[in-house]
């Protein structure tokens, strides 16, 4: 499915810069998206845009916050790895995109650990798997958010269903 | 407007500029009008010392990553216009390349948060049902990374 954003590869990554800081108030570190958000080509007009690396957390998995570009306020992080097709000079496609969100909590040691983590996907042509995507590594007192898995759901979509949700209070 | 002129406007350079050509040449007794292969040589140095300062400015501030850094502007055999479309290609198309650091650090903590060697052996377990929760827009971007890192190093 294709998607087009009227946008340059500097403009797109200049409103996820924006995005990000219109949410400050849920971070601790929101200014760091200035610095950490990075946009490399990977030739073959494609371009990958990433803020925080490309790890793969899971339910369980001990976590250092600090080591991570983007912390809300309550210790959990969220990632975004895309690979960005340029069109034109005004114009690029989200070709695929992954946004996590890693909720943590301490454990009786008082390390971080993974309570639970959503990725949601953006993809082209999985055989058996929507292009939109959401997938819980699931903590089944969590509800699962409102979201929409038929269109593509932006990162400030994302963002507001994190907030409207209340996945950012510990409920333990 | 020659092109010319219309690259010194663009470069800013001062109306001096091309006296000072004029007068030198005049004082060799060469030839009164500006020397081009001269005016050439000069206008490659600022273009090179430009950039230069650029990147010492960008890596003081700590933003040489997050910026938009540019390529070395390819200054080498052209005319004064072809270096005027180059730097304005640069402003507009100036994304850096992963380096080859770069996608090895970021394969390595694929391959450490996910304990696999490989990305042959993430999908190998998933399809045994070792790995449940996985994200389809994560395996194609470590084939992307993966895919780069393979044509930098086989162009080497």
């Amino acid at each position: 499915m294709s998607f087009e954003l009227d946008y340059s590869v500097h403009e797109y990554a200049d409103k996820i810069r924006k995005t990000i800081q219109d949410y400050y108030k849920h971070f601790i570190n929101a200014w760091n998206v200035g610095t950490h958000l990075k946009v490399r080509s990977l030739g073959n007009n494609f371009v990958s845009v990433k803020l925080d690396t490309h790890q793969i957390l899971k339910a369980g998995d001990k976590i250092v916050p600090s080591e991570h570009a983007l912390v809300f306020k309550d210790g959990s992080i969220l990632s975004i790895a895309q690979m960005i097709e340029v069109i034109s000079s005004k114009k690029c496609r989200i070709h695929t995109s992954v946004i996590t969100f890693v909720k943590t909590k301490t454990n009786h040691t008082g390390d971080s650990i993974v309570e639970y983590a959503f990725h949601y996907d953006k993809v082209n042509n999985v055989p058996n798997h929507p292009d939109f995507h959401l997938q819980f590594d699931y903590n089944q007192k969590i509800n699962t958010p409102r979201f929409e898995i038929h269109k593509y759901v932006d990162l400030e979509e994302i963002l507001k269903m994190i907030v409207r949700d209340q996945l950012l209070i510990n409920i333990d | 407007m020659t092109n010319d002129t219309k690259f010194t406007k663009f470069m800013n350079i001062p109306n001096f500029y091309l006296g000072d050509i004029e007068k030198q040449n005049k004082d060799d007794n060469q030839i009164v009008t500006p020397s081009l292969g001269l005016y050439a040589d000069e206008i490659r140095q600022r273009v090179l010392n430009e950039f230069a300062q650029t990147q010492s400015k960008l890596k003081e501030s700590g933003g040489l990553q997050s910026k938009r850094s540019a390529k070395i502007p390819d200054v080498s055999v052209k005319g004064h216009s072809d270096i005027a479309a180059d730097v304005l290609m640069e402003e507009n198309n100036d994304i850096p390349d992963f380096t080859k650091e770069e996608l090895m650090h970021e394969i390595d903590l694929l391959k450490k948060s996910s304990n696999c060697d490989s990305i042959t052996e993430y999908k190998r377990k998933i399809v045994n049902g070792e790995i449940i929760n996985f994200s389809h827009a994560q395996i194609k971007i470590w084939e992307m990374l993966e895919g780069k890192l393979q044509e930098l190093e086989d162009a080497e």
